[in-house]
């Protein structure tokens, strides 16, 4: 019996996302949504976490992304499509409106001024490169201040270097998904990396200034 | 090689064809700002790639995979019995659209069975016969040869009942509107 399970379990792993959604759809087979959630839940959250920059509503937009998933499935899944590729736009659609329904009353940007909230969100990254103590610190400053960095570029910016980053997504596909042209959202990505570079000095000058006063 | 903005990150990005990817190169080892300029944003994109990956919390995961596969659960219930309502729907519209279709068959097979001889009277009522320059009325062109030859027999019995008149100078009022018209039947 174990080594029936454990048959089954390495056959999932060798399966592909197509066919393991199809045993979902057809069984609601738990091990087929298992083994694709373990495949592709921390990009997904990790896109919409980097989006929202607020791990309450993180989850919260998480569950209702699933929720859609699996009632839109049986009606707009095209199965010849990458099943990741539909679910990273329900995704973004997801967190886009999320954005734009508190626009008004939510500087999405406030959440990198509180430490605590920041070490709230390295508390639960898991890193194993990460070898000793000092080491995991410097590390964690500067992922820490990439991600301030990233939060400080506009909504368009963000959404175009987190979907190349989290999903290795073709800017064709980008472009699809943003609406827009895919020479914009090269553009988009480009004005992304120089007001990061821009935003990289001016931290190295804070920095500097800093230990010079020391 | 013309230069767009772009084009920096098409090439950084890998998105360029093998071609172009050379071109591209060629021309950055011509124009040292194009050179500067690309090391630059790929030097910052060599940070971005440091971006961690966030797991999701456990709790929240578990809940979606419990939500996820009740939901499918339950939709497939409630299209399996949909299934079989519509299965049962579709027989007995079947069985009743059979019922009928046998009925009507044999309702008009009865029809047509049990009164043969007024069909052939309404059928024969429906030929048109005519008259040729030699007065000969001819019906065999308008309908087929069994009908027409029923037909001829019917006219040749009509002629049976004529009467010949013997005695020209004794009027008779029975029979005096009766006027034979037909020319003589060729033996």
């Amino acid at each position: 019996m174990e080594l029936l399970k454990r048959t089954t379990k390495a056959s999932y792993k060798d399966l592909r996302d197509r066919d393991l959604v199809r045993y979902f759809r057809k069984k609601a087979d738990e091990a087929a949504f298992n083994e694709l959630m373990n495949r592709h839940q921390a990009k997904i959250y990790s896109y919409i976490y980097s989006m929202i920059n607020n791990p309450e509503t993180a989850n919260d937009i998480f569950q209702e992304v699933f929720t859609k998933v699996v009632t839109k499935m049986d009606d707009t899944y095209n199965e010849q499509g990458k099943w990741i590729a539909w679910v990273m736009r329900i995704a973004h659609n997801a967190t886009i409106d999320h954005i734009r329904k508190q626009k008004r009353y939510i500087d999405v940007n406030s959440w990198y001024d509180d430490d605590d909230s920041r070490s709230d969100y390295f508390d639960r990254m898991t890193d194993e490169s990460w070898v000793d103590a000092d080491e995991q610190l410097v590390e964690g400053e500067t992922k820490s201040s990439l991600m301030a960095h990233i939060a400080k570029l506009p909504e368009e910016q963000r959404t175009v270097v987190l979907l190349r980053h989290y999903y290795e997504m073709p800017f064709k596909e980008i472009a699809e998904l943003t609406n827009v042209s895919i020479n914009t959202a090269l553009g988009r990505m480009r004005y992304a990396l120089i007001n990061l570079r821009k935003h990289f000095e001016e931290e190295r000058q804070h920095e500097f200034k800093h230990a010079n006063k020391r | 090689m013309q230069i767009n903005d772009e084009d920096c990150i098409r090439y950084l990005m890998r998105e360029m064809d093998p071609s172009e990817e050379i071109e591209f190169e060629r021309e950055m080892m011509s124009n040292e700002n194009l050179l500067i300029e690309v090391e630059s944003l790929r030097s910052t994109y060599n940070k971005v790639k440091k971006l961690p990956l966030k797991q999701t919390p456990a709790e929240i995961l578990n809940k979606v995979k419990e939500q996820a596969v009740s939901d499918q659960q339950k939709r497939l219930r409630s299209s399996f019995k949909l299934i079989g309502w519509f299965g049962k729907t579709v027989a007995v519209a079947a069985t009743i659209l059979l019922l009928i279709s046998v009925s009507v068959y044999f309702i008009d097979f009865g029809t047509l069975t049990s009164s043969p001889a007024q069909t052939t009277v309404i059928s024969a009522g429906t030929v048109q016969p005519w008259v040729d320059r030699n007065e000969i009325i001819n019906i065999s062109d308008r309908t087929d040869a069994v009908q027409a030859q029923r037909i001829g027999a019917e006219y040749e019995k009509s002629y049976e009942k004529l009467i010949p008149v013997n005695k020209v100078d004794e009027p008779s009022n029975q029979r005096q509107g009766v006027l034979l018209t037909s020319s003589p039947v060729n033996n």
